[in-house]
């Protein structure tokens, strides 16, 4: 190439390169102004992503998206929180591997159905399910779905919400419900016996004065036959009155005289016995279902506990023998009296059952109530010789609705309903003492400051 | 039009003739640009046609001869240039399938107002593929000679057909493909 030919190569080449230099700086600053926006951009997605985070994360329910092969590929903080699993791992599952085994079928039936409801844009419900943490274990849910359409491709928004504390509220109201039922029965039952006790009591007291008229007019009738047996003895030895002697010694004997001297006595001392045992059994019902009252009262608690034994007889007859060991110098005490024997009964009722657990054969077990006086307290100790209270069992005893006890024997309410009226309405302590196959030992402890005090006023 | 394509012709003639051709054509020529080209700028396609229509002059070649040799020698100066494109592609059919999806889209990311050809193939069997070249510019020869030069880098042999399907203007040329056994 000659000289020329170089220099105007040379000369386009310098328009050429000022012409790249230009488009460079040109491009430069479009690119710069690209990547700011760009910058933007990103943090204002940045932003949103956090906020839609933040509202995923403080939902309270499970939220998952998952794609058409059931793979999740987005899953919120309570997710995490709920099934027990890291992020990566829900991130690797297949959802219908967080159902229990047997809440799988119906999971898939009712995400095929919100698909067909969606195509057919119609709404469906939420349903319950079981969810399955990582641990194995098993938990209630509701479950609502979402079919979404992203870039073409199909997705599912899974909501899934615990409702174990819902169930659990729901068992708890439904057990009350039927508690309070109960006790309406009861108090019923309770209205109902302080009426036929009321209604009884008058018969039983004619029956027992006549009884007692019955005892006082025979023992006079025996001194009239008494003598009616001299003067006959007299008019047999003497011959006299033959006739008339002879005709009453045929109505003695007719009458079989001497086994009624003998055994009329008896038999009134006995229906007496009976009649005095029916007034006691009346009259502890008309106390113990007296309607219950919202003020203390002085209360003798020894004759309490003895009402309370009367009426629960027919609980602990056939199973133990009661020992009563009273300090009888114990003041009255103010109590509400319906709630100190519902709680006395309560315990004694429990410790016939302990007994029931642990007999063997007919051998009747033990049943110890003990009242005293200890710093200030009345103090009440209900012992048992039954099968005892495992430690694990002791801390939940007087929990609402614990209990060891079958289906159909105990509500579990007992223990829970005595510990709050001793602690919070009588201000006492109560407490246990057991010994796994040996007994247990309940100890209510009620103040006697009160007493002094209601004493002086009243 | 993209100055690859100027500054590309430029060096085909210094490389298929000389250099003093060269500036001769440019000398014969009055554009805008002046003919002081950059790879990544923008010109007016027309000046592509004058300096054909001035090589012709001065090599006595037919322009539609020398439009479709530049074409040739363009596909090659392309795999050079950018070796990406034909990565893990083993025939003629596969690469021109793609001009339209990948080339031309590659060219748009880097300038938006580019306004390439449109490229489209159908495949009308395993053997057969109709390629359709659409441009304002009527540059058809230069498609053509890109195409055999595709089919020349693949080492095929392919039968190629053309035919006009509006006028003779080459704005919208049909180039059917035969690959032969």
């Amino acid at each position: 190439m000659d000289i020329d030919v170089l220099k105007k190569r040379l000369s386009r080449e310098k328009i050429a390169r000022r012409q790249a230099e230009s488009i460079l700086e040109s491009k430069s600053r479009d690119l710069f102004l690209a990547s700011e926006q760009v910058s933007k951009s990103a943090q204002l997605i940045k932003a949103q992503s956090q906020q839609l985070q933040a509202v995923l994360d403080h939902a309270m329910a499970a939220i998952f998206l998952v794609d058409e092969t059931d793979k999740i590929v987005r899953a919120n903080r309570v997710a995490e929180l709920t099934f027990e699993m890291s992020k990566e791992d829900l991130l690797n599952s297949n959802l219908f591997d967080l159902f229990s085994a047997d809440a799988k079928e119906a999971a898939r039936k009712y995400d095929a159905v919100s698909e067909l409801n969606q195509a057919t844009d119609t709404s469906d419900a939420a349903i319950e399910s079981i969810g399955l943490r990582k641990n194995g274990t098993t938990f209630p849910m509701e479950l609502s779905i979402t079919q979404l359409d992203l870039d073409g491709n199909s997705f599912t928004v899974w909501i899934c919400r615990d409702i174990s504390s819902r169930k659990e509220a729901e068992e708890k109201r439904a057990k009350l419900e039927q508690e309070l039922g109960q006790a309406q029965k009861l108090e019923s039952l309770g209205t109902l016996a302080s009426g036929i006790a009321h209604e009884i009591n008058t018969p039983v007291q004619y029956v027992s004065d006549n009884g007692h008229f019955l005892k006082d007019a025979f023992a006079d009738l025996m001194k009239v036959l008494t003598a009616q047996d001299a003067l006959l003895q007299a008019a047999e030895e003497a011959g006299v009155l033959g006739d008339q002697a002879a005709e009453v010694r045929k109505s003695q004997e007719d009458a079989d005289i001497d086994f009624l001297k003998e055994e009329v006595p008896g038999s009134i001392d006995q229906t007496l016995d009976g009649v005095s045992r029916i007034s006691k059994i009346v009259t502890a019902v008309k106390e113990f279902s007296h309607p219950g009252t919202t003020e203390k009262t002085l209360v003798d608690l020894n004759s309490a506990i003895e009402t309370t034994l009367t009426v629960a007889r027919n609980e602990w007859k056939y199973l133990a023998k009661v020992e009563t060991i009273f300090d009888d110098s114990l003041p009255q005490v103010p109590c509400l009296p319906g709630e100190f024997n519902q709680v006395i009964l309560n315990m004694v009722v429990n410790a016939a059952h302990a007994i029931e657990s642990s007999r063997e054969g007919e051998e009747l077990g033990e049943i110890t109530i003990k009242t005293s006086r200890q710093n200030g307290m009345a103090e009440i100790r209900v012992s048992d010789s039954g099968c005892g209270i495992s430690e694990e069992n002791l801390k939940q005893i007087f929990d609402p609705f614990f209990t060891t006890k079958g289906v159909g024997k105990g509500t579990g309410q007992g223990l829970s309903i005595a510990y709050s009226s001793i602690t919070q309405k009588h201000n006492g302590t109560i407490s246990v003492e057991s010994k796994l196959g040996a007994g247990t030992t309940f100890i209510v402890r009620i103040p006697l400051e009160e007493a002094a005090a209601m004493k002086e006023a009243g | 039009m993209k100055g690859i394509i100027f500054t590309e012709f430029l060096e085909m003639v210094d490389a298929k003739f000389d250099p003093e051709t060269t500036e001769r054509i440019i000398d014969m020529v009055d554009v805008p640009s002046g003919c002081a080209y950059t790879a990544i700028g923008t010109y007016d396609h027309t000046e592509l046609i004058q300096l054909v229509v001035a090589l012709s002059k001065e090599t006595k070649a037919e322009v539609t001869d020398l439009v479709r040799a530049y074409g040739f020698y363009l596909f090659e100066r392309f795999v050079r240039t950018y070796p990406r494109f034909f990565s893990g592609i083993r025939d003629a059919f596969t690469f021109m399938e793609g001009v339209e999806s990948i080339v031309h889209t590659e060219v748009r990311k880097l300038d938006e107002a580019a306004n390439p050809p449109r490229i489209l193939c159908t495949r009308e069997s395993g053997e057969r593929l109709e390629v359709i070249y659409e441009s304002e510019r009527c540059l058809a020869d230069a498609a053509h000679g890109l195409i055999l030069g595709c089919i020349d880098y693949y080492g095929e042999n392919v039968e190629l057909e053309r035919s006009n399907l509006d006028d003779e203007s080459g704005k919208r040329v049909r180039f059917l493909l035969t690959r032969k056994s």
